[in-house]
């Protein structure tokens, strides 16, 4: 071969070999890197969110979907206000904080800060919600009550309507005194 | 089409660039209010202060599954949030990349800084608060016209949310507008005619969201909008001693814009910064998930 055009083939191997290099790098850096992408293995919460729609709320709800209510027999949120302790309970400032239907919830500050956020809801919206309540041994006015990881206390009333109550600081017995304000009946009738 | 999920839309944030330096920087005007979680796992920890692991799944995936269904009306307000932002991904990207030590630098495209005449700053302030009133109703559920239940529920803003406003308050009408933007915003908006606001791109852009009719019916809105939240914005600003020269100041160090021009720095933030949809983002996965752990 003609030394010019050897010396030429040569350069070119060896600038291909070394952009070979760079890319090869490039690729690695970026798998290294890309962990945000969830690339290397999925994402806990991947199975839920690919299902769609608003009936895959996880396995339990899929056995429950028959006892699933239509939207229109959900009672609307704005029902449940009339239930919740009244503002100035043990010294707390309430202030209503969502009200979806089937839902409304409200939190109770003392000099600003947050005490304890009380919700309510229809399990018609998530039945699965009820399950916990078949093997409570506590009550509150008669109506069943569990503790719910280390932050909440749930009474369900009326075999439908959920009230929680959550708080950081609060202890379980401190819960259960704040669920005691909630006007149970009143809930019992929206039945 | 599908909407992104809602873990999928927190864990595709940021932690760095002029958005995230921007809403670090205002931390000096809301002290501690916010914190930049862009894990949905960390986020439902956070929230609800629960580390079973069992418990934290039902919580995602009741929140997922909340967001998914549009008639609650969380993916309306995500759409707000994208729309109202400004963000010119191109002259951001190149900001990035001419990141110069700390500092973003738009020297080497001034050309894309183009600054807003002051009535349309005015105009597009007005617009994107109307979209915070709208996205707090879509949110939190409350009827979307409904400016008295928005004033008394700001008075008790805290974390993301008055992040937010803080910013739209140093960002949209401190830094373009002056000590006196309540008046400025109020007027562009109330002097405004059907061409200005059909014109105006922030406007045009989420009209369709805006409660009313008309353009009129709209605007009536945005104006009682403003006249009700007036007085708690001044007192923010009073209370937190924020003008321009501070705020200068503290943006200076990481923006390079060439002078101390508050147009050229006002438009920058404008372009280089999405902080609507990253906090907004941030707010809809926090109620989600504090509405899912009341649910389940």
């Amino acid at each position: 071969m003609n030394p010019v055009v050897w010396s030429r083939c040569r350069s070119w191997l060896t600038r291909g070999a070394l952009w070979a290099v760079v890319l090869a790098s490039a690729v690695v850096f970026a798998g290294c890197c890309g962990g945000g992408g969830g690339d290397a293995e999925p994402s806990r919460w991947e199975e839920p969110a690919d299902e769609g729609g608003d009936k895959g709320a996880g396995e339990a709800d899929k056995d429950d979907k028959s006892e699933k209510l239509d939207k229109d027999a959900v009672v609307d949120g704005s029902k449940f206000n009339g239930a919740f302790p009244d503002d100035g309970t043990q010294n707390a400032t309430r202030t209503f904080t969502q009200e979806k239907t089937g839902y409304a919830e409200a939190k109770y500050d003392v000099d600003g800060k947050e005490v304890v956020k009380i919700s309510i809801s229809d399990t018609g919206n998530n039945p699965s919600a009820r399950k916990k309540f078949s093997s409570a041994s506590d009550k509150v006015s008669s109506y069943p009550m569990v503790t719910q990881g280390k932050r909440s206390s749930v009474v369900l009333v009326a075999d439908r309507f959920q009230v929680k109550a959550s708080s950081k600081t609060l202890s379980p017995e401190e819960r259960r005194t704040w669920l005691s304000q909630v006007k149970f009946s009143k809930l019992a009738r929206l039945k | 089409m599908a909407p992104t999920p809602i873990y999928k839309a927190l864990e595709s944030l940021p932690t760095s660039g002029m958005t995230v330096t921007t809403l670090k920087t205002l931390d000096y005007v809301v002290p501690g209010e916010w914190k930049n979680i862009t894990n949905f796992t960390a986020m439902i920890q956070e929230v609800t202060g629960e580390d079973d692991q069992e418990l934290i799944q039902q919580i995602g995936e009741r929140a997922i599954a909340l967001y998914n269904d549009p008639e609650e009306r969380y993916q309306t307000a995500m759409r707000i949030f994208h729309l109202v932002d400004d963000l010119d991904k191109i002259a951001g990207t190149a900001a990035m990349a001419n990141k110069v030590g700390d500092r973003f630098s738009f020297l080497s495209f001034l050309g894309r800084l183009t600054p807003k005449a002051d009535n349309t700053q005015a105009i597009d302030a007005g617009v994107k608060f109307a979209a915070e009133l709208v996205c707090f109703c879509c949110i939190n559920g409350i009827p979307g016209d409904s400016v008295s239940d928005f004033a008394r529920s700001l008075k008790h803003y805290a974390g993301t949310d008055l992040m937010r406003v803080a910013a739209w308050i140093c960002i949209d009408c401190v830094i373009p507008l002056g000590p006196d933007f309540m008046r400025l915003i109020i007027d562009g908006i109330e002097g405004a005619s059907q061409a200005d606001l059909t014109k105006n791109t922030v406007f045009t852009k989420i009209a369709a969201y805006l409660p009313g009719e008309s353009v009129v019916e709209k605007q009536q809105l945005i104006l009682a909008n403003l006249q009700a939240n007036k007085d708690w914005a001044l007192g923010f600003v009073a209370d937190k001693g924020i003008d321009q020269r501070s705020l200068l100041d503290k943006i200076r160090p990481y923006v390079d814009v060439a002078d101390d021009n508050l147009d050229y720095v006002a438009a920058a933030l404008d372009i280089g910064t999405n902080y609507y949809e990253h906090t907004g983002t941030q707010t809809i996965a926090r109620q989600l998930i504090d509405r899912a752990y009341g649910e389940i």
